[in-house]
């Protein structure tokens, strides 16, 4: 080989390694950037959860405030919340003055705190007061929980979750956070002491890994997350040595601009795949973050059959804003709840969490429709300002046949009788969030035998080109004829008028009386 | 008069909206042309930060080539609300107007032909 030729060689080699290096490197810095980004999004999931968290227990103070401690009211809104099928093994109601507090009432399991007064005191009677949710963990005992007291000077309500044994936990196959390995502490540190849950066997989690504080209440959990495989895609964890091989046989050819083009194209395609990959990821986020502030299930309404359904609007971002809830205050009264509040986001979803969660707290408390939205709209004007709402609210007497709806810039419910149907005509009031000088106003309807309410968000009949008018009038048609159960007529109705990639969520919920 | 528009690229594509400024006196003047929706209604918010900078005493949305409008937009218009002494909606369309009036804001924006 003469001496110019071993010159282009050994250049040409040093370049390939160079090559191969670079490739690893952006690879390296793709992945941890990705890493970065998809374990803030998790953090971002455990925050959000925070309100559903801490709503429960603040409404659940606010009504015992209100009504003096009830312990029947406090019973009835705490059994949605604690038990087997609810959010915590146990919800306790406390009594603070002077000396221990004093447990007025529990739903669900035993609260694991009742028997040990120093704990008690701990963490229910110097619960920060007022504002803040008090973390506690619990794990010594022979069933770790984690505990949450929210208090205020009078009383205290305070819940337990309960941790599996061997602190393993499985992220499930369809959340967007599947392909990671994964471990959660309470309070900032990796120590195993302070562990809550991983789907490890060996812990500290090692290889590339990513951990962020997420602060919660008056705590903080840790979080740290490991990928199983490579985030920029397949191909990336092998262009180091495609770029190797490339280079070799490049070299040897002495084409060193061909070199550099594959090099640029390779990085240019992978780019474009992690961004692809990232969006799809975000929108799955939206997603299980909008399921998981709705109501898991309904409740059994005797007399009734009830349904809902949530579909999510276009591949956007962002999560939705429209939520739904049933709530029953008294036996044979259902209070039915839609709106639909105004923008998408995080921001959004924990305003629309907020109202839902107080909501239910009026309505335990035995408020009527118009006193609740008079209520949330008070709300929202002090909590978050700058944000505005629709919400429909209806108070259904099964047996008496009627219902009392009050609207605050909510479309009007339609009702289905065996001659047809009609929508009910429903004074809408301004939205939440812009001051209502007069308050809202009721309307009571009676109804017919085996009629049927249907209650929507406007992302069902909304469509470019055409009037609300005609989308009402739409599914109005559509809603006409026979269905043999209620969640067929609604599934019927979704499929009806929502075809596509529909821009904005809809919601749909539905109480059908049986007799 | 200037103006700003949004149009579609990448996933969630934009809907076509321009937003035109103009003043008449102390009335400021915010003409809306095409679909106000989620996708747009960052474009408004910047146009109207720079209307309000010279403090109008009210504000007119000429709507008279706005052919939609969702709750979003009007969250938009409710906020403005707040910061200037009146709000007028000028010749809403049909559809357009329905919207204002299914909220129950047909009292609290005022319409004006």
């Amino acid at each position: 080989m003469s001496l110019l030729a071993a010159v282009v060689t050994a250049l040409g080699l040093a370049i390939t390694a160079l090559a191969a290096l670079g490739a690893n490197a952006l690879y390296n810095r793709t992945e941890n950037r990705l890493l970065e980004l998809r374990v803030k999004d998790a953090g971002s999931a455990v925050t959000s959860e925070l309100p559903s968290v801490q709503t429960p227990l603040a409404s659940a103070v606010a009504l015992a405030e209100a009504t003096e401690g009830s312990v029947a009211k406090f019973k009835s809104f705490a059994g949605s919340y604690a038990g087997p099928s609810g959010e915590f093994a146990s919800m306790s109601l406390w009594s603070l003055g002077p000396g221990s507090p004093a447990l007025l009432s529990s739903v669900g399991a035993a609260p694991l705190l009742a028997g040990m007064p120093t704990l008690v005191r701990r963490y229910i009677g110097q619960a920060p007061q007022g504002g803040t949710l008090n973390v506690a963990p619990l794990f010594g005992f022979s069933t770790p929980v984690i505990g949450y007291t929210f208090a205020t000077a009078t009383y205290a309500v305070y819940a337990e979750t309960i941790l599996p044994d061997d602190r393993r936990g499985e992220i499930a196959k369809t959340s967007p956070f599947a392909g990671f390995n994964f471990a959660l502490y309470v309070g900032k540190s990796e120590s195993s002491a302070d562990l809550i849950e991983t789907n490890l066997d060996h812990l500290p989690v090692g290889g590339r890994h990513y951990g962020i504080n997420i602060p919660f209440g008056n705590s903080s959990f840790a979080l740290v997350m490991s990928p199983k495989g490579s985030l920029s895609g397949g191909l990336d964890e092998e262009s180091p040595w495609i770029a190797l091989g490339i280079g070799i046989l490049i070299t040897v050819a002495a084409s060193l601009t061909t070199e550099r083009l594959i090099r640029q194209r390779s990085q240019a395609e992978d780019l474009a795949r992690a961004n692809r990959d990232l969006y799809a990821a975000q929108h799955d986020i939206a997603v299980t973050l909008q399921q998981a502030m709705l109501p898991a299930a309904l409740p059994d309404v005797p007399g009734t059959e009830i349904f809902a359904s949530y579909q999510p609007g276009v591949e956007g971002i962002e999560v939705g804003g429209d939520w739904y809830d049933v709530f029953v205050p008294r036996e044979g009264t259902a209070l039915l709840m839609i709106g639909d509040v105004v923008g998408r986001g995080l921001r959004s979803a924990v305003v629309m969490s907020s109202l839902r969660h107080t909501a239910r707290a009026y309505a335990a408390q035995g408020d009527p429709p118009e006193v609740i939205l008079d209520r949330l709209s008070s709300l929202i004007r002090s909590e978050h300002e700058g944000y505005f709402a629709t919400v429909l609210c209806a108070e259904v007497d099964v047996e008496g046949r009627k219902v009392r709806v009050a609207s605050a810039g909510h479309l009007p419910p339609l009702i289905l009788t065996s001659t047809g149907s009609r929508y009910l005509p429903v004074d809408s009031q301004p939205p939440l969030g812009v001051g209502v000088a007069k308050g809202y106003t009721i309307a009571t309807f009676d109804i017919p035998t085996g009629a049927t309410l249907l209650a929507y968000t406007d992302g069902l009949i909304e469509r470019r080109g055409t009037s609300l008018d005609e989308g009402m009038e739409k599914l109005r048609q559509a809603a006409e004829g026979p269905s043999a159960s209620l969640s067929e007529l609604i599934g019927r109705l979704i499929e009806m008028l929502i075809s596509g990639h529909p821009d904005d969520d809809a919601a749909i919920l539905g109480l059908r009386w049986t007799h | 008069m200037d103006s700003l528009s949004g149009s579609g690229n990448g996933p969630g594509d934009r809907a076509p909206l321009t937003v035109d400024l103009s003043a008449d006196g102390t009335t400021a003047v915010v003409a809306l042309t095409g679909e106000l929706d989620i996708s747009n209604v960052s474009v408004l918010t910047a146009k109207l930060e720079e209307a309000l900078q010279a403090s109008p005493e009210v504000l007119v949305f000429d709507m008279s080539k706005l052919r939609f409008l969702d709750s979003s937009g009007i969250g938009t218009i409710l906020r403005v609300s707040t910061r200037v002494g009146a709000v007028r909606l000028r010749r809403p369309s049909d559809i357009v107007g329905q919207v204002i009036r299914h909220m129950g804001l047909a009292e609290v924006l005022s319409i004006e032909a």
